[in-house]
């Protein structure tokens, strides 16, 4: 670095050579930086990787390259973009990945004026950022942080070059390009304020990186990505209230709900049931929450980080994590399948905890994704009878009056219907059970068997709405064919009316596992309706699915059903979105504070250390000082000082001694040393190419009549004068 | 090492110029075969010139000659020639009664002998006889050539009808072979220009005297030759014997002709030590004519190319001392 007043200036051929290089450098960057997507293209991104590679460490080679291949190289690669495109055309994505390589290495390999140089920059812009976001990988962070000081620095070559008058490509002759003479021209025009000012422009972005990565978790990132706009649409949703036909609505919404990260895939049940929503009171075919479930002291209002029920036997205690990730606009309660150790959320968080019926609402609905996570889940069948609930329900049979304010559990047993309808509700019983009274278990199995049997499931429901009736009983009555309300809001009724206690339960049941990332996907098609009867035997609510083709007709016997897999382009689109989510929205506040705690930490300490090093290594120097002379202390150092003398002065009469030696030992077919170096002096000089008139002494030297030490000594130094240029 | 008088390479080196450009003013754009010429002067051997005729091969000869103050003589060989056209004969001289000893055309410095392959064996070997011994003896009674001694022949490589082609053994009697190949466009138009057909006509003045090119061949014989590169110069001649493709490999004469040879084209360069460069400069002219291939090809200038191409085969395959 040379910093007088004379400075060194790269020549406009340098400056030319050193902006190709840097092209090729920024182009092996992208290529590593797409090996990443994984999208079947490696063979061309690896023959990509290896030209850029060629491009820049030999440019001579590539310069040899005749200009007729570039004239024909356009078209060709247009012809191989266009096929590949049409050849593959549902996806779009791996082509367009194959189609910026191959213009990459186009532009590599060909030379380029200035504008195709901020082409370069663009493209390889355009690789970084499309790894990165799609595969949200930390590699990401260190390829941008690789990216733009490279990019900061082509641009400024390209001003440096810039002249305004640029007709084509400038032809760079590489015939005298050395790699060592090039390195050595370009430290020496470093200049001081050009290093700091790159620094400090480096460390600008670095700044700006690190607080968009603080910011991140807390921005609304579903706004400022358009592929993660295209989900967010509004949806109808689970609300308090449900009339019939509502579920069905959300079953043709075929976008995904709830994306879970499971530990383990055979930890999840064949056909999970995701509950969300309990709805006791049951009016004019509408099913909702009713008040006192809404309000203390079943509800519990609270604000927490943390929700802990501990209902699970010990010996199931594994700490496995359940990741759910919830698309905004779904519902304001949170799908559970069943019992928990904890639920963690991201932050401090309002909820509303219905702790006997186990269901969570958040304040409000979210718009953005809202992750939480739970520990040791369990996919219960049964659900224990609550404290609140268990006075009312055992004393069942109860006989209750219709009363819009019935208090929770009585309204799981409420039958607020017109006598006509409770008529044809009884007969149906009546037909069923006969007259001794049967278990839960029991009645649930033939009720089942007798909605199976009677109706079939369609999303068209049927049937005629007879004026004054209850809209389920007259579909009992005359229908054949309807939703899953529709069957489970027949259950219930029948179930009241015949002295048992049920309600409904509304959520997702199914859903499809993602080979690709390996999670659990829940969509809106998997909505449901689905029932929990009080089985007083056990003390639990038991879950009934009457809907045909769900579960099975036995309410005790589980269904072995099969998870269905989702993979191929689709799924592979989503697993982004899940890695998006599990790196950025999973990230929390307290693990970064946590982070930067551990670096101040870290820092602190290696400064702690340090500084004592240092003061034992001054105290030590001191008190080595200010002893008394001593000859024993001084030992060591004249030893040492001799052999430092010693072994300067043997390497100074190294060629007379090494004659010597050769001469002693009367090899003849050792070479003289004089001559064995002035050998490899020509050679040397040889390879380099270089001209001078040293070469001739060397050559007498080595071919000629013996010539003494000191004179081979002095044309040495001459030689590696030469040699050093 | 040695306590031989140094040789003075620099005032070498100005000699050997004086009489290449001095040449050079006739022979015009052959440097490479007046350098072989001048460098086979040096050698102290004789020179085998296989071209086609009126190449310039006489000329050369003529101008050597004259540029060295020394006499010339020039011998077109015929079928029909016997030893003594070329050595001499013995006459009866009537005043002293006795015997008296004509000298031929042999008893010169430079003798060019023309188209050697026409005349029979017999005249060929009286020539070679004198050419490897520099004396000849006639009637019992010795004659010394004047030194230096130096034969030119040459010979058609092309016409070979009627001719005596020289055996191998003989062949070996020369130190190199060369050939003048046709001059470039403009040597042509030069020669064109100030032509004269006869080389009489030539002007070559003496430039050296015969007692400076007799001290340069003396010099020629001391220039050093270090180990290594002796050891290469027998590494290359060993390399001939194992080549299959030959007939067979350069006798020791060949390897102590390239020695000698590799010397003169170092003090030709003002260089009293020899590089391995001069002897693969040498090793073409030296050794060609003395490799035959085994298989005989039917074109003699085919068979030449091929053993060049082997003999440079075998120049890179023998690895030079570094």
């Amino acid at each position: 670095m040379s910093m007088g007043s004379k400075q060194a200036r790269l020549s406009t051929e340098e400056l030319h050579e050193l902006k190709q290089l840097m092209g090729a450098l920024l182009a092996m960057l992208s290529f590593w930086s797409l090996l990443s997507l994984d999208v079947g293209s490696m063979p061309i991104l690896v023959l990509g990787g290896l030209t850029a590679a060629v491009a820049f460490c030999f440019p001579r080679w590539v310069a040899g390259i005749p200009a007729v291949v570039w004239r024909w190289a356009g078209p060709v690669i247009l012809l191989m973009i266009v096929g590949d495109f049409l050849l593959h055309i549902p996806e779009f994505i791996p082509p367009l990945v194959r189609m910026v390589v191959l213009l990459l290495i186009y532009r590599v390999l060909a030379p380029r004026n200035l504008r195709e140089d901020k082409q370069v920059i663009l493209l390889c812009l355009f690789c970084v950022v499309i790894s990165g976001v799609l595969t949200v990988s930390l590699l990401f962070a260190l390829q941008i942080l690789l990216f733009a000081p490279l990019a900061m620095a082509l641009l400024f070559v390209i001003c440096l070059v810039d002249r305004g008058k640029e007709a084509g490509p400038h032809v760079i002759d590489w015939t005298s390009f050395e790699w060592s003479q090039f390195i050595r021209r370009v430290w020496q025009v470093l200049d001081l304020r050009i290093i700091v000012l790159c620094s400090a422009m480096f460390a600008l972005v670095v700044a700006v990186s690190s607080l968009l990565f603080i910011l991140t978790p807390r921005f609304d990132f579903n706004r400022a990505l358009p592929f993660l706009e295209l989900s967010t649409q509004a949806r109808s949703g689970f609300s308090e209230e449900v009339a019939l036909g509502d579920v069905s609505e959300i079953q043709e919404d075929n976008s995904v709900a709830l994306r879970i990260d499971v530990p383990d895939i055979d930890v999840v049940s064949a056909v999970p049931y995701w509950r969300m929503l309990v709805l006791d009171k049951y009016a004019a075919g509408r099913f909702r929450i009713s008040h006192s479930l809404r309000a203390k002291p079943f509800r519990t209002f609270a604000e927490r980080r943390e929700l802990q029920l501990s209902v699970v036997p010990f010996s199931q205690h594994q700490g496995d994590l359940w990741t759910f990730y919830m698309e905004g606009g779904i519902s304001r309660y949170l799908p559970l399948p069943g019992d928990f150790v904890a639920l963690r959320f991201q932050k401090l968080q309002e909820i509303e905890w219905v702790p006997d019926v186990r269901v969570l609402g958040l304040d409000s609905v979210g718009q953005n994704v809202f992750s939480y996570q739970v520990e040791d889940l369990q996919f219960n069948l049964r659900i224990p009878v609550g404290e609140g609930e268990r006075e009312v329900l055992d004393s069942l049979p109860l006989e209750v009056e219709e009363d819009e304010l019935l208090a929770y559990p009585l309204t799981t047993i409420e039958l607020d219907m017109p006598a006509e309808s409770k008529a044809a509700l009884h007969e149906i019983n009546r037909g069923l059970v006969g007259e001794t009274p049967l278990s839960a278990v029991d009645y649930s199995r033939a009720v089942t068997n007798y909605l199976w049997q009677n109706f079939a499931y369609s999303l068209m429901p049927d049937g005629e709405r007879r004026t004054g009736q209850d809209p389920v009983v007259s579909w009992l009555g005359s229908g054949s064919q309807g939703h899953c309300e529709l069957f489970a809001g027949s259950f219930i009724l029948l179930a009241r009316e015949a002295g048992y206690a049920a309600r409904m339960v509304v959520g997702y049941a199914g859903g499809s596992w993602n080979t690709l990332e390996d999670y659990f996907v829940v969509r809106n098609r998997d909505a449901h309706a689905w029932v929990e009867i009080y089985d007083a035997e056990n003390e639990s609510w038991l879950r009934v699915d009457p809907t045909p083709g769900h579960g099975s007709s036995d309410p005790e016997m589980l269904v072995q059903g099969s998870m269905t897999f989702d993979s191929g382009w689709s799924a592979w689109v989503d697993s982004l979105r899940i890695q998006w989510y599990r790196r950025i929205v999973n990230f929390e506040q307290q693990d970064q504070v946590e982070l930067a705690m551990t670096l101040k930490d870290v820092l602190l300490d290696y400064y702690a250390a340090l500084k004592q090093r240092l003061s034992e290594w001054g105290l030590a120097i001191k008190s080595w000082v200010a002893a008394p002379l001593d000859l024993g202390r001084l030992q060591p150092l004249i030893v040492l000082l001799a052999l430092g003398v010693a072994v300067v002065a043997i390497w100074r009469v190294r060629y007379t001694l090494l004659g010597f030696i050769h001469r002693l030992l009367r090899r003849p077919k050792a070479l003289d040393p004089v001559r064995r170096q002035a050998g490899r002096y020509l050679s040397k000089l040889k390879i380099e190419g270089i001209q001078s008139p040293v070469v001739a002494e060397l050559q007498a030297l080595r071919f000629g009549p013996e010539l003494s030490a000191r004179a081979a000594k002095s044309v040495f130094s001459r030689a590696r004068k030469a040699l050093r240029g | 090492m040695s306590d031989a008088p140094v040789i003075p390479a620099p005032r070498a080196l100005d000699t050997v110029d004086r009489l290449r450009k001095n040449i050079e003013r006739t022979i015009r754009g052959k440097t490479e075969a007046v350098d072989r010429t001048l460098i086979c002067l040096l050698a102290g051997g004789h020179l085998l010139i296989e071209d086609l005729p009126g190449l310039g091969k006489t000329t050369l000869a003529y101008c050597l000659a004259r540029s060295i103050d020394c006499s010339f003589s020039r011998i077109q060989f015929t079928s029909d020639m016997l030893p003594s056209d070329i050595i001499g004969v013995s006459i009866y001289d009537e005043k002293s009664k006795d015997f008296q000893f004509k000298r031929g055309p042999i008893f010169a410095n430079i003798v060019l002998a023309d188209e050697i392959n026409r005349t029979t064996p017999k005249t060929q070997s009286s020539l070679l006889e004198v050419m490897g011994r520099g004396k000849l003896s006639v009637d019992g009674q010795t004659y010394t050539v004047p030194p230096p001694f130096m034969v030119i022949a040459t010979q058609n490589p092309v016409d070979y009808e009627g001719t005596f082609p020289l055996p191998e053994s003989q062949m070996d009697r020369f130190l190199m072979r060369m050939e003048m190949g046709y001059p470039e466009f403009e040597y042509e138009l030069d020669i064109l220009k100030g032509g004269h057909l006869h080389y009489d006509h030539l002007e070559a003045t003496p430039v050296v005297s015969r007692v400076e090119v007799m001290e340069l061949q003396e010099y020629t014989r001391r220039v050093y030759v270090e180990d290594t590169v002796a050891e290469y110069i027998v590494r290359l001649a060993a390399a001939t014997r194992q080549q299959s493709d030959f007939r067979s490999g350069v006798s020791p004469r060949g390897t102590l002709s390239l020695k000698i040879a590799a010397q003169a084209c170092a003090l030709s360069q003002g260089r009293a030590f020899v590089l391995p460069e001069d002897v693969q400069r040498m090793l073409h002219p030296v050794f060609s004519h003395r490799l035959a291939l085994r298989k005989s090809m039917s074109d003699p200038m085919e068979e030449r190319r091929s053993v060049e191409a082997l003999l440079t085969q075998l120049e890179t395959r023998v690895k030079e001392p570094v």
